[in-house]
């Protein structure tokens, strides 16, 4: 599997719909394929604002606003966090069109 | 006692259907609820240490022991009673069987209890005393304490995962009748799996579902929400992904806020 491109702030990322998805004590764990994860609470707050209409810099922000981050570093953390869904098939982008 | 539930008692035992020293009688089902409406069935459960045994008493079997459970129907006016006598042993096991180290076991809902032994739980935790208050309260604590909301959840969540796959299997090979179809189960099932999280049982019988949602009051989701998907308020026949993708959206988003 290819590392996926850096994802652009306009950029909207969606969770796979078909991602299995749990809360067990507290946590989220998704599961697509074999693949299983367990998101940290910065990792489930993004998760779940992924609704398909929120851009990555929206994602950001939420994250700044809950964590007290910079905007560079909440679209920095954000960016990794969206990489790593990407890269396990746990969520996919779509582009903003010129 | 309630003017209504000692005529309830009266009725059962005019019909010499009441055993002697049995530990508790309660009203279950949609009666129970307030929603059974003039063709519903009147359910009784009675709890005995004894099996029951009387000219007209027929049984259904179940994985206990004892295996029988007895049963005697009889109608007032135009109403039917079902009368079920479980024994209190029987009970115990019943909740036994949805242990915690059960439900760690991996064991599903679905072979964990039969349909049966899952609806008299699912109506034990709403059931309406009608003797044995102090019995009833203990075995409603125990189920309270138990798996079975856990084990019905997953169930529920399970389902519904396996709905939404059909549904995107179906829109990816060009049905979209199909897509819908296996959305709108898809989000049956993840209601169902939040209003079992709150321990509004009942999954088997669809036309409670409103009703459930009524009484639940589930935080993450409105009834006027739930009814605009369950009626399909906002399905397009000209673009059904939109409304399917929506609703599979909806169905994450549940599931999220579900704790198994």
């Amino acid at each position: 599997m290819g590392t996926p491109a850096p994802l652009a702030p306009d950029d909207v990322p969606a969770r796979r719909l078909d991602t299995r998805i749990r809360r067990m004590d507290g946590s989220l764990v998704l599961a697509f394929g074999e693949t299983v994860v367990q998101l940290s609470e910065s990792g489930a707050l993004l998760y779940e604002h992924m609704d398909g209409r929120r851009t990555v810099g929206m994602l950001a922000a939420v994250l700044a606003e809950t964590y007290e981050l910079s905007e560079q570093e909440a679209l920095t953390d954000t960016g990794e966090f969206l990489g790593y869904l990407l890269e396990n098939s746990l969520a996919e982008v779509r582009t903003s069109g010129p | 006692m309630d003017p209504e539930l000692s005529a309830w008692k009266d009725n059962l035992r005019g019909k010499g259907v009441l055993p002697e020293g049995m530990k508790a009688a309660m009203l279950a089902g949609s009666s129970a609820r307030g929603w059974h409406d003039a063709r519903s069935d009147f359910d009784v459960y009675l709890v005995t240490d004894r099996p029951w045994s009387s000219e007209g008493t027929r049984s259904f079997t179940v994985p206990l022991e004892p295996s029988t459970v007895g049963t005697e129907s009889f109608y007032v006016g135009s109403r039917r009673w079902e009368i079920s006598y479980w024994l209190d042993t029987q009970v115990g096991q019943l909740i036994e069987k949805v242990s915690w180290e059960a439900f760690r076991s991996d064991l599903m809902a679905g072979d964990a209890l039969t349909a049966r032994e899952e609806t008299f739980l699912s109506r034990l935790s709403s059931a309406v005393a009608l003797e044995g208050e102090d019995w009833i309260r203990q075995r409603k604590a125990e189920l309270h304490d138990s798996a079975f909301r856990s084990f019905l959840v997953a169930r529920s969540l399970g389902f519904a995962d396996g709905c939404v796959e059909d549904a995107l299997g179906q829109l990816e090979s060009g049905s979209a009748e199909g897509a819908t179809l296996a959305a709108r189960q898809a989000f049956h099932h993840a209601i169902d799996a939040l209003l079992e999280a709150k321990g509004e049982y009942g999954s088997a019988v669809q036309k409670w579902l409103p009703y459930r949602v009524r009484a639940a009051q589930p935080l993450h989701i409105s009834f006027a929400e739930y009814w605009a998907v369950e009626t399909m308020q906002t399905y397009d026949p000209a673009d059904p992904a939109r409304w399917i993708n929506e609703v599979l959206t909806l169905c994450q988003d549940i599931s999220m806020k579900i704790e198994v």
